[in-house]
């Protein structure tokens, strides 16, 4: 198996999870990675989880897409990453890390690679400022 | 024509190691020992600055740099070493020359003081690099000229729409002479006809052409040209831009300081005579000692036989690429038309997918927009991956990028 484009990743990459757009979005925001010249757009919604006290709900994203061209790497991190923040808080988004987003992809990825690899977190964290 | 291809590479310490399939010459070309060995030459022997100073570590130092100017002004058959002016490279020649082309007032009347027309637009192509378009960009917003592309028609130019484009309107166009994408050689000679028909300035970015085409700018009538020496064996951070002696007499610098100047008082300066009134401030001597070195190298094996060469690989490349499922070649296919640049696109993987694979091999390419992004739209892609040719690449390189290519096919498919 290859070292990087492990099966799981390629999987997110050949049929990606939340990939298209929202009719429905509270927040559409497109990050580019400079260094190569790829996109990725993302669709949000906000909203109010179903449980939980007033003060405790906070905002949850009901839910999320994204569209864009890119490597697999930054493609199934966008796949990846959606699955895991659907539903988390505004809060909860804001303290995922870097280090919580290479632990989706679950090997090492090289420096060059790093760019692609938090696209899609460096483009949710701009969209939560919006 | 005797291509001894192993003493060739021999020249070339980089490739001691084996295995290594250095593709990426469009980025920036390998240096052969003897440029090393000039440049360490002048830090170890006779480091000093350049001009005025008497002892003799500082005329030699001069008698070289100077040498490398006159070698440079051989190279593209300039009429003297006084029209060839030293920068940091390509992009800096460009931005020197549109600043200096805009303060001077030449634009305005077009290079040809006969001809007094009103000058509304400058015509470019769609194939540039960003160091040529993007200073054009700017001057366009600056002075209210309209910028006008050229558009692409396969992998060259549309000369009729150029023929349209070219008018007793325009003032300036920039043309590339190699793409650094798909490495079509462009009619530059039949471009500046057009433009000096109507006293236009015609400007060449000859980045991507030097060291593999021969360059003649009275051959080709161009007004300025300018290339990188990294691109062609010299070390990084040194370039050439070359003005022809009477528009060049006519620009006034918009750089300003140290060696520039005759004399300079409280109230004033005066300039230096061309070209070093464009050169402010102490250069890259051993950059520029090397990039003499360079030239001879390339002298000596012959930039026609480079030429003839790489078109043989680049053709052999483009052959093999296409024979692969998936792989669409981005590429001037007439190989003796192209600079010795094959850039493609894969249907199974994204150019950065492609190029990690390959460096697993150490196959070294490169993958995006490669400074061309309206390239790119204009030939309907994002992003290629780049395979780039030089003297000291053989067909094992490019059977190497083929089999490594079937891996990641294997791996994405
Ligand atoms: C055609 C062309 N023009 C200009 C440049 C800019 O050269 P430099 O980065 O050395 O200034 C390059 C280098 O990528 C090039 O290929």
């Amino acid at each position: 198996m290859d070292p990087l484009y492990q099966e799981h990743i390629l999987e997110h990459y050949r049929h990606p999870h939340n990939r298209g757009r929202l009719e429905d979005f509270d927040v559409k925001h497109k990050g580019v990675n400079v260094s190569c010249g790829d996109d990725l757009t993302l669709y949000l919604k906000w909203g109010l989880p179903a449980e939980g006290s007033a003060q405790e709900r906070g905002t949850v994203l009901k839910d999320i897409a994204f569209e864009g061209f890119g490597c697999a790497i930054s493609q199934s991190g966008a796949s990846m990453l959606s699955d895991k923040v659907k539903g988390m808080t505004k809060e909860a988004i804001r303290v995922f890390e870097p280090a919580d987003m290479y632990a989706l992809y679950g090997t090492t990825i090289s420096p060059a690679r790093e760019k692609c690899a938090l696209l899609a977190l460096h483009t949710l964290k701009e969209a939560l400022g919006k | 024509m005797t291509f001894d291809i192993q003493k060739i590479r021999n020249c070339f310490p980089q490739l001691k190691s084996d295995g290594y399939h250095y593709l990426d010459s469009a980025a920036t070309s390998l240096t052969p020992a003897k440029v090393i060995d000039a440049v360490d030459e002048y830090y170890r022997d006779y480091r000093a600055n350049v001009h005025r100073a008497l002892f003799s570590e500082a005329v030699t130092a001069t008698d070289k740099y100077e040498e490398a100017r006159r070698k440079a002004a051989q190279f593209i058959h300039a009429k003297s070493a006084e029209e060839i002016i030293i920068t940091s490279g390509a992009t800096e020649s460009s931005n020197i020359l549109v600043r200096t082309l805009e303060e001077s007032g030449v634009l305005k009347e077009g290079g040809d003081p006969t001809v007094m027309t009103e000058r509304a637009s400058i015509v470019t192509t769609e194939m540039e690099h960003h160091s040529a378009l993007v200073p054009l960009q700017q001057l366009a917003k600056r002075t209210k000229l309209e910028l006008k592309y050229i558009p692409l028609k396969d992998f060259g130019l549309d000369y009729a729409v150029a023929e349209k484009l070219i008018t007793e309107k325009t003032a300036l166009v920039s043309v590339i002479l190699a793409s650094n994408v798909t490495g079509t050689i462009n009619d530059v000679e039949k471009i500046a006809d057009m433009a000096h028909k109507v006293g236009a300035i015609v400007v060449v970015d000859a980045t991507a052409a030097a060291g593999h085409v021969p360059l003649d700018v009275r051959k080709l009538d161009v007004d300025a040209l300018y290339f990188s020496g990294h691109k062609m064996m010299a070390p990084t951070g040194v370039g050439i831009l070359w003005v022809k002696k009477p528009l060049l007499e006519k620009l006034e610098p918009s750089s300003f300081g140290g060696h520039m100047i005759s004399s300079v008082e409280k109230d004033g300066a005066e300039w230096a005579p061309i070209p070093e009134r464009f050169e402010a401030g102490t250069k890259n001597i051993g950059g520029m000692i090397g990039l003499g070195a360079a030239i001879d190298h390339l002298e000596e094996v012959g930039v026609e036989n480079i030429h003839e060469y790489v078109s043989e690989i680049a053709s052999y490349a483009m052959t093999k690429l296409e024979s692969i499922p998936g792989v669409s070649v981005l590429a001037e296919h007439d190989a003796k038309k192209n600079a010795g640049v094959v850039s493609f696109v894969c249907d199974f993987a994204h150019p950065h997918d492609v190029a990690e694979i390959l460096a697993r091999d150490r196959v070294a390419v490169r993958p995006g927009h490669h400074c061309a992004e309206v390239l790119h739209a204009a030939l309907e892609v994002k992003a290629t991956t780049r395979a780039s040719f030089h003297l000291y690449n053989t067909k094992e390189d490019v059977d190497a990028l083929v089999a490594s290519l079937e891996k990641a096919r294997a791996i994405f498919q």
